[in-house]
């Protein structure tokens, strides 16, 4: 374990390292005009152009600019934002968002896990019913109309007949909080009902579950101890991934709430040329992501201890 | 000539619902007043006491596009950084709900006689203070000693804002470039190092400020009210370190403006609280907390308004088309049509047209350089259908007819500028009916003889037809895509496919990068909005042989011809001459305000009557408030109009359409 450890750490460095460098390549590949906004380039002559560039650095040439960027990573200096918030620290402006993210995702990824999982089992435990049929249509629902339209309809719903705020507002964070939650939840709930549905289903039709049958265990025992946990091993895998990533927040959820978190930021920050900020995006979601799928494999050998991830055996 | 604004005080008339044009004509007039000899502070443009009903927690809204990036006055140039930041940090100057420059910092201000020297008496009562509310230093001139030299110090400012100063005060360009050559060091160099590189500005006493202009400047006023000459304190620089006050944000900065901010909350929240310590506290009114909410569109503004999370909302055509469409609808009612934005939107005409491979498009620069050709866009381009996409209900109220925005500038006799222009044109006599465009009325917008002639004449000269016009939208904008749609529509009524038919070509990303600067377009919409109050920030822009002149370099492309022009072009090029030659005989006249502005005048009627450019709209949109527009700060230059001071607002139900409409009609008497 510590071995097969040290060793993914080793290759998510590299793998960081490489995609950090593709993104400072490719941001220095745009014209330096996109450092500009419209307005900007309406107003500003070719010599305020150049000197703003040059004060940001984008007038040196390209492998100055990289040994710079190498030699702020080791500091871990990820540098001041030029656009999204001038002359703030990178870190202050991800930090200020990270935290809203988080709490909305966690809340929606906590729910989704409960609602969407218990929702399988019903399905499942009443396949070809009307309950079965009613997750099935939800489902099809939420991933056949687009995740606008249903916002949409969340937010009429929700704030006409229930009363709840539009706006995400930090002076009544709760209520406030309710419908982006549940918008975010939508696709989330409907997935893992979907895959663990399929998952229990393809379970009952084995033959320990129909030994089990025979031995006379009762149907919740065949369920719960058997089927749902042999359902949930391929599933496992991505729920730290999915738990990591919803600090990444949801780009449209946020946008149309106006939830101040880390959804827009990435977007923004590329559109408006600010690169810091664009860099220690992509590091950072290149570590939640690197860091989901190893605590994803570590969980899958925790519920099943036949699976091994060192032996010649070893499938990843 | 002298000028003397003392503030003093107006008591308003609590103006509630069911006020007639004379109620809304007292409510602006105390709001400003046109006179300027009795104008009041523009922060604090009457001394009103609020109605009993007025809205103490304000909430507006702003798109998340038009975030605020940041908090330094002295070094932003965007519109969207300003309209927080005014509340927060005042100038020389302001404006009242007319436009009209208005004492703010700067209580009395004189020229001399040919407005090279001017002096600006402040007042003492003005202290900066933290975020806190606690002062934390007394504001004098130095101040603005300090916050001049911060915006021509190239390292400090790097390079923002310093294109005004460097063009009105005496040697401001060479100590730009003085900093610009002394690099880091430029860091240390102090307002006296200014003063003492001959920068024409002085202060001789701690209440007194005087610049100096290296040529006539009769608009310097107006030129001040702009932000590159805002106050900064010594001691706040000192204590943030350059980099520190340049990058400052709501926390770190010094606020001398009607408000603080309470809470900043990036894509979210931006709540004002008034300023204790704001000199003019007791002549205006403020609200209790000023919040503006950003919003991720207008798609969603209506239910906001709806569910009283917003007290205002600008509303889109398909709100209307609900809106107006349902009788029973409680909105209708309450529809309120808003003043023009700041903007004078132009069809810029490229004269040097190149197509994708970088070759010029003969055909249409041969076409374009044709006088008949040009006059068919202006006397018989039909665009009602175009302005409905902007104005659903009174689509024709988008009308422009003219390349200066109306409210840049008035006469001594209080005339507004583009009304003389519109003497120029016969256009006088012509008043909004609502049915047909005022420029299209000598002819119905028969055409048909303009357009034999120019078929005519371009045909000798080798142009094929129809010719195809090249407009460019942004690509995936599905509402720019309707509006470019409709147009090209207008162009089929007006011109017919076998003359001119409009082609739409998409951008991905810049309309400026993509399109403009590889000179794409055929046409080009732009909205000028002015710097300062003075018609030459417009129609500067057009003129040849001008390195400055931002769309002759930029847009039409006249520049480039002037450097080589074609036998096709030169009646172009002496069409353009002749207005160049009015703009410079215009600019000369420095000492008789009412003959520069007729003769500016003469040379826009000749620009227009020449159709070197298509004057095409103005954005008058409608909204849904609890505010009186009319009310606001609404000057056509400058940062100001976002100040939240002396609104007129109303709690329960929002203004009517009755109301409005007083409104307007005050405002439109008051004003002309």
């Amino acid at each position: 374990m510590l071995k097969y450890t040290v060793k993914r750490l080793a290759q998510s460095l590299v793998t960081i390292l490489l995609i950090a460098t593709i993104v400072f390549l490719l941001m220095r590949c745009l014209p330096t005009d996109y450092y500009f906004t419209e307005e900007q380039l309406m107003k500003f002559t070719e010599e305020q152009k150049y000197a703003a560039l040059e004060a940001a650095g984008l007038t040196d040439p390209i492998g100055t600019q990289l040994i710079h960027f190498y030699n702020d990573l080791l500091h871990l200096d990820f540098g001041t934002s030029r656009r999204i918030q001038n002359g703030a620290t990178v870190v202050k402006v991800i930090g200020k968002k990270f935290g809203v993210s988080m709490r909305l995702g966690l809340i929606s990824a906590g729910i989704s896990l409960v609602v969407g999982v218990l929702m399988g089992i019903i399905q499942t435990a009443f396949k070809d019913k009307l309950l079965d049929w009613i997750g099935t249509a939800y489902t099809v629902f939420v991933n056949a109309v687009p995740s606008l339209v249903s916002y949409s309809l969340v937010l009429v719903f929700g704030s006409k007949y229930l009363g709840f705020p539009t706006l995400y507002s930090t002076r009544n964070v709760g209520p406030s909080s309710v419908l982006p939650i549940v918008c975010l939840s939508l696709a989330s709930i409907a997935g893992y009902a979907l895959w663990t549905r399929r998952y229990m289903v393809d379970e009952l039709t084995r033959d320990y579950i129909k030994l089990a049958r025979v031995k006379g265990l009762s149907s919740s025992e065949i369920m719960f101890k058997h089927v749902l946990r042999n359902a949930m091993v391929p599933m496992v895998q991505y729920i730290p991934q999915s738990i990591l990533l919803t600090v990444g927040g949801s780009l449209l959820m946020e946008r149309f709430f106006s939830v101040p978190g880390m959804g827009p930021l990435l977007t923004d920050a590329i559109q408006r040329y600010d690169l810091n900020v664009v860099q220690t995006l992509v590091i950072f979601y290149a570590v939640l992501g690197i860091a989901g799928v190893f605590l994803g494999d570590v969980l899958m050998m925790v519920i099943d201890p036949r699976i091994t991830l060192t032996g010649k055996e070893a499938a990843r | 000539m002298n000028m003397n604004f003392e503030s003093r005080s107006i008591s308003r008339r609590s103006f509630l619902k069911a006020s007639g044009v004379v109620g809304a004509a007292s409510i602006l007039a105390a709001c400003g007043g046109s006179s300027s000899s009795t104008a009041a502070s523009g922060a604090a443009s009457g001394a009103p006491a609020a109605s009993a009903d007025a809205i103490t927690d304000y909430v507006s809204f702003e798109t998340a596009n038009r975030e605020l990036e940041t908090w330094n006055f002295l070094y932003s140039q965007s519109a969207s950084d300003l309209n927080v930041t005014t509340n927060m940090w005042d100038g020389l100057l302001s404006f009242d709900c007319y436009g009209k420059v208005a004492p703010a910092i700067a209580k009395s201000w004189e020229h001399n006689d040919d407005s090279t020297v001017w002096t600006f008496h402040l007042r003492d009562d003005v202290d900066w203070c933290d975020v806190n509310g606690e002062v934390k230093s007394h504001l004098t001139s130095k101040d603005f000693l300090v916050g001049l030299e911060w915006v021509l110090n190239a390292f400090k400012n790097e390079a923002f804002n310093t294109s005004m100063p460097s063009e009105t005060v005496v040697g401001a360009a060479d100590y730009y470039d003085l900093t610009k050559d002394k690099g880091d060091a430029a860091a240390d160099m102090t307002y006296e190092d200014m003063l003492a590189a001959g920068v024409g500005v002085e202060a001789p006493d701690d209440y007194t400020l005087v610049f100096t202009c290296p040529s006539p400047c009769p608009y310097f006023d107006t030129v001040v009210a702009y932000n590159s000459f805002y106050p900064a304190s010594e001691d706040l620089i000192k204590e943030l370190g350059v980099e520190g006050f340049r990058a400052c944000d709501y926390t770190t900065m010094w606020y001398n403006g009607p408000y603080l901010m309470e809470e900043f909350i990036q894509g979210n929240t931006k709540s004002f609280i008034p300023n204790p310590n704001y000199y003019a506290a007791n002549e205006c009114t403020r609200f209790e907390h000023h919040t503006v909410k950003m919003i991720s569109d207008l798609s969603i503004g209506l239910q906001l308004y709806e569910s009283g999370e917003v007290d205002n909302i600008d509303l889109t055509e398909s709100n209307l088309t609900t809106i107006t469409s349902d009788s029973n609808n409680a909105h209708n009612a309450y529809l309120c049509e808003k003043r023009p934005t700041k903007f004078s939107y132009q069809m810029h005409l490229n004269f040097q047209r190149k197509d994708e491979n970088g070759n010029l498009d003969e055909n249409w620069n041969k076409a374009v350089a044709n006088y008949a050709f040009r006059q068919c866009f202006y006397k018989g381009l039909n665009l009602v259908n175009y302005y409905a996409r902007t104005n659903k209900i009174n689509p024709l109220k988008c009308e422009n007819d003219f390349y200066t925005m109306p409210g840049v500038c008035y006469n001594t006799k209080g005339e507004e500028y583009t009304t003389l222009v519109a003497k120029e044109m016969g256009l006088d006599s012509e008043a909004y009916d609502g049915k047909t465009m005022k420029r299209l009325r000598a002819n119905n917008g028969d055409i048909s003889d303009l357009k034999k002639q120019a078929m005519e004449e371009l045909s000798a000269i080798g142009v094929t037809f129809p010719v195809h016009c090249y407009h460019y939208i942004k690509s995936g904008d599905t509402n720019a895509l309707d509006t470019a749609t409709v147009l090209k529509q207008c162009f089929t009524d007006s011109f017919g496919d076998d003359f001119i038919v409009l082609d739409i070509g998409t951008y991905v990303s810049s309309l400026y990068k993509e399109v403009r600067n590889v000179q794409l377009h055929s046409i080009l919409q732009n909205g000028w909005g002015a710097d300062f109050g003075d018609p030459v920030n417009f129609l500067g822009q057009e003129v040849l042989g001008d390195d400055n002149a931002y769309y002759a370099q930029t847009t039409s492309w006249i520049a480039a011809v002037e450097a080589d022009p074609k036998d096709y072009q030169k009646d172009l090029l002496e069409r353009y001459q002749e207005f160049t030659d009015l703009v410079n005989e215009a600019k000369a006249i420095v000492t008789d305000t009412d003959a520069r502005y007729a003769a500016f005048a003469k040379a826009e009627a000749s620009m227009l009557n020449n159709a070197l450019c298509i004057p095409c709209l103005y954005e008058v949109l409608w909204c849904l408030t609890h505010v009186n527009e009319y009310t606001k700060i609404n000057a056509m230059y400058g940062p100001c109009n976002y100040k939240a001071v002396n609104w007129e607002t109303r709690q329960g139900d929002g203004y009517t359409t009755e109301e409005y409409e007083a409104f307007a009609a005050a405002f439109d008497a008051a004003s002309k």
